[in-house]
């Protein structure tokens, strides 16, 4: 038995190792790319003739959004494109707050439309947004998302490529200054890494609901938005991949999220995103391990879905050695009464078990906090603070394993997480 | 667009590559482990030679002269390092990598006989400059065959910090020792009565608490009153010398 658990842990350990040097090599090898299309923008800013942009139409799905909703539409005011080439739908998904008043005084602007609905749920805000729009191209925003002013223009230059169906931003968290926050900041910016990377690999898995561009008629050839146990932004992406449409990452679009404040939230809407890849990986286990889906099929799907158990696997054998530890503590009290031993204290390396895996973890956690740093550059944010890292490293093995747990239980119980 | 635009197709350049970085850094990181490891082992033989140096210092010192000098032997006269050696013996023990271990059975079988050494040549110090050491022989077992030895082992290693002066002997009974068997059959240790502890001549077997043990070894007494006293001196000596300095002030 011991043999099982010692092969498990240590072929666990490779394979997370070897994944993160897959992704530093994959970042090796396209170098050159990623300079390449840093410099795409203000090529096309500068020469580009205004037939050069396509139509686009952004979706804003609201539902009770009153103290975002004002926001997020001035942020795309503000977006640098061609106004008439730009739209702005904003499709109300029954709200019962007054985020329809707030939206009225929109009503007469040229380049907003407002649109209601009975409530149905986010994915059939956004089916309604799309059966009701004729552009090129078509994003959605969510109304707790602002975007950068020259986000599309970052975009656009990649539907260039004809195979390109979808391309994604990069995320990041909107003025982090509670510690829940930074450690989202410094999650998000490694997901900058992370996307970048499964962009170059053909095996983006997620198109984020806030700003990810579609073309139009990737709707009519895969269908519409799924309710997809509440992660219809994983589930299309996933759709995408299966009919061979490329989905690509624009890491100079920038768009800020507001991150959940309270650990509750952070929770549920965790819950929610890990509870909905599992079981659309299940949905599309067809995928899994099937060359045909490419790095996608072959390493990035089988590896998301292994992590999961590891952690979990891992939390449990700490939580149990830590309870244990716990009762011997508790016998030695009980025989002979607390001691307070200064000796015990003394350094000695001798006694300090320095094993095979605590140098592995080193590495990878340099790993990590390199990703952090380059998805920040990647952004163009000169930001040396590290103190968002420290938090990352140090609580989200902590807590992650908290929705991680709950999200494999809801699988087992076939329950779906709530959004709110 | 195409009706359906072809993937980029698996590179399996970067899967071999990663792989090969992979397994170097596994290969590095267990070659670094395995380094410390012996290193480790080294540094306990190390210490192990030492002790015997030192014991075989004495004894031959003891057969030369007929006779040590008296004045130097308050029990610091074999090295001190024995006790250091029990605690990374223990350590050892406890950590899974190295427990069970051939290497961790051949210093124990030597640390045995260490403190056997140790314990025959200060009986013969005792008798030849009369004094009374404090020894405890202590035998203990598995788990499975003991399951309070664990216990035993905390009382005794308090007793051990507690009271520097008490020479505590400790003997795994499963070790296969020659020296070891003979030393359990002359004091008629049975393997089904673990923990056995002998002190003062006296055998003792199951658990004691700390105060149960203390009441044993009634020299430790002796030693409390006296540490009470030393503390007394060193008590009155400081306020004597704040009294002094208080006239000293008075005066200028």
């Amino acid at each position: 038995m011991q043999y099982i658990v010692g092969l498990f842990n240590y072929s666990s350990l490779f394979l997370i190792v070897f994944f993160s040097v897959f992704l530093m090599v994959t970042l090796i090898e396209n170098r050159k790319k990623i300079k390449g299309e840093t410099a795409l923008r203000s090529h096309n800013d500068t020469e580009a003739e205004n037939t050069d942009y396509p139509s686009v139409t952004i979706l804003v799905p609201v539902f009770n959004e009153q103290n975002t909703v004002d926001k997020t539409i001035q942020s795309l005011l503000k977006l640098n494109y061609p106004e008439e080439k730009l739209k702005i739908m904003i499709v109300d998904d029954g709200s019962k707050d007054n985020t329809w008043e707030i939206v009225k005084k929109y009503n007469n602007h040229p380049q907003i439309l407002l649109h209601q609905k009975e409530n149905g749920g986010k994915y059939t805000a956004l089916n309604y947004g799309i059966a009701n729009c004729s552009t090129e191209m078509i994003g959605c925003l969510d109304a707790d998302s602002e975007v950068d002013a020259d986000a599309l223009l970052h975009i656009i230059p990649y539907f260039k490529d004809r195979d390109v169906g979808a391309v994604t931003p990069s995320l990041k968290i909107q003025n982090p200054d509670n510690i829940l926050g930074l450690m989202q900041s410094a999650e998000y910016n490694m997901g900058v890494f992370t996307r970048k990377i499964l962009g170059f690999l053909d095996a983006q898995y997620v198109t984020p609901g806030p700003f990810s561009i579609f073309r139009k008629e990737v709707f009519s050839k895969v269908g519409n938005y799924k309710h997809a146990h509440n992660t219809e932004d994983l589930e299309m992406a996933l759709r995408l991949q299966e009919n061979h449409f490329k989905i690509v990452n624009a890491h100079k679009a920038v768009v800020y999220t507001v991150g959940p404040r309270t650990l509750y939230r952070l929770y549920k809407q965790r819950v929610r995103w890990t509870g909905g890849f599992i079981q659309n990986a299940i949905d599309y286990r067809r995928m899994i391990l099937n060359p045909k889906y490419g790095n996608l099929g072959m390493l990035i799907l089988p590896i998301a879905m292994y992590s999961i158990i590891v952690t979990i696997f891992f939390l449990s054998f700490t939580l149990i050695k830590s309870i244990f530890n716990i009762i011997d503590t508790y016998k030695k009290i009980s025989v002979i009464g607390w001691s307070f031993n200064f000796n015990a204290f003394s350094f000695d390396w001798w006694l300090y078990n320095i094993q095979a895996p605590m140098f592995i973890g080193l590495i990878t956690i340099s790993l990590v906090i390199f990703s952090i740093w380059y998805g920040k550059k990647l952004t163009g944010v000169n930001d040396k603070k590290m103190i968002d890292i420290v938090y990352f490293i140090t609580l989200y093995s902590i807590i992650s394993p908290l929705w991680l747990i709950t999200s494999v239980y809801n699988t087992l119980r076939k329950k779906d997480a709530s959004w709110r | 667009m195409n009706e359906k635009p072809i993937r980029n197709p698996i590179d399996w350049k970067t899967y071999i590559i990663s792989f090969f970085i992979t397994a170097l850094i596994f290969a590095s990181a267990f070659g670094v482990n395995n380094l410390l490891s012996s290193k480790k082992e080294a540094d306990i033989k190390g210490v192990q030679d030492q002790i015997a140096l030192d014991i075989l210092s004495s004894e031959t010192q003891f057969d030369l002269l007929g006779e040590v000098s008296c004045k130097n032997v308050d029990g610091t006269i074999l090295s001190q390092e024995i006790n250091s050696l029990a605690t990374k013996l223990s350590y050892m023990e406890s950590n899974k990598q190295s427990a069970g271990s051939p290497e961790l059975t051949y210093l124990k079988k030597y640390y045995s006989l260490l403190q056997i050494k140790d314990y025959v040549l200060m009986q013969r110090l005792a008798v030849k400059c009369q004094f009374r050491p404090i020894f405890i022989l202590y035998f203990y077992g598995n788990e499975d065959v003991c399951p309070q030895c664990v216990n035993m082992g905390f009382v005794l290693t308090k007793l051990r910090e507690a009271y520097p002066e008490v020479r505590i002997y400790s003997f795994d009974t499963n070790l296969q020792l020659s020296a070891l068997n003979t030393l359990r059959d002359v004091n008629k240790i049975s393997e089904t009565k673990l923990p056995a502890v002998i002190v003062n001549d006296q055998t003792i077997t199951g658990f004691r608490t700390y105060d149960e043990l203390k009441k044993l070894i009634p020299e430790l007494k002796a030693i409390d009153k006296k540490r009470a006293e030393e503390e007394k001196v060193k008590n009155k000596a400081t306020s004597t010398s704040t009294s002094s300095k208080s006239i000293l002030d008075k005066i200028i």
